[in-house]
């Protein structure tokens, strides 16, 4: 319970914010203790996360969840835009959830370098999910409406971040940039394109 | 003076998923950063590559936000006045290539991409 406290708390502050740029600057102060708590929360879903089969199964029944109530517009706090960022983020998070259980050994060090360059964004992704499900199951209070479409302008800004992380990391790049390869100029390649003429 | 811009072969297949428009789109974004390093490299869209160092590269790294999900990575080589395009693709492209194994990535030819990816509505 005193967990949960502590992450209402969190999540209060995000609230407060008088603009995106300020929300910004909380989600940093925040991340540290959010990821404390959220270390500390863990523990006390070891036993749903066993019930499921495993922790993998346990984030796909949370974001099927979400995904649901996105959807169906079982709530109408966001607007259209917000709703296909949220829809994004929860279609990312399923996506990391799969590579992480399902990668091959020999992808696994580009993986590994791509959560080490794209870690701060997804921990600050995390945070503002649980901070909009809190304020969307009414948990926490929120006095400014913006507040929602900043967090997901927020949300889309740390995906690109974690997106570009992934794209820089992925195996076939790293690839092509250790071996000798044959390169075209920008003529041919308008040529080839069909784009010259 | 711009830099001259290369583009290793592999990127032809990259480039051919999308729309001839799309294709032109991305070929006149790469054009436009080549035209004018180094200001251009400090544009929001550009981002150097973390950690590049640990990688066997001799140029700058780069990675561009084209847009709808598509990104290009690219090479400077200051000394030569040189723009190396690496790959082509949505992060749809390179989640898939984490998945795929060396074996078939690479191919008897090494110039296919591993996979079709689906561009987002260029």
């Amino acid at each position: 319970m005193r967990h949960y406290t502590r992450l209402l708390h969190i999540a209060h502050l995000l609230s407060q914010a008088d603009n995106a740029r300020e929300l910004r600057r909380y989600l940093g102060e925040a991340v540290p203790e959010y990821m404390a708590v959220n270390w500390a929360m863990a523990k006390h879903l070891e036993e749903a996360a066993r019930e499921r089969g495993g922790w993998s199964e346990l984030v796909h029944d949370i974001h099927g969840e979400l995904f649901q109530m996105l959807n169906t517009g079982a709530t109408d706090i966001f607007l259209a835009v917000d709703r296909r960022i949220l829809l994004d983020v929860l279609k990312q998070n399923t996506r990391l959830v799969d590579l992480l259980t399902k990668v091959p050994a020999e992808n696994a060090r580009a993986l590994n370098s791509a959560l080490m360059d794209g870690i701060a964004a997804l921990q600050k992704l995390d945070l503002i999910i649980t901070t909009i499900a809190l304020i969307a199951s009414k948990e926490v209070a929120i006095e400014n409406t913006r507040v929602l479409h900043w967090l997901c302008l927020a949300a889309r800004w740390y995906l690109r971040e974690f997106q570009s992380a992934l794209f820089a990391n992925n195996p076939v790049l790293r690839n092509r940039l250790s071996h000798e390869s044959r390169t075209i100029s920008n003529e041919e390649m308008e040529h080839r394109l069909g784009l010259s003429g | 003076m711009g830099y001259r811009v290369e583009w290793l072969e592999e990127t032809e297949a990259e480039l051919k998923v999308f729309s001839k428009d799309f294709r032109r789109t991305i070929k006149r974004k790469v054009e436009t950063i080549a035209s004018s390093i180094p200001i251009s490299l400090k544009l929001r869209s550009v981002q150097p590559v973390k950690r590049q160092e640990e990688l066997d590269v001799t140029g700058r790294l780069y990675e561009l936000d084209i847009s709808s999900g598509s990104r290009v990575v690219f090479v400077v080589y200051e000394d030569r006045q040189l723009m190396i395009v690496y790959m082509v693709g949505t992060h749809d492209y390179a989640y898939a290539n984490y998945l795929t194994l060396a074996a078939e990535r690479l191919g008897p030819l090494s110039s296919t991409p591993p996979s079709s990816p689906t561009p987002d509505k260029p």
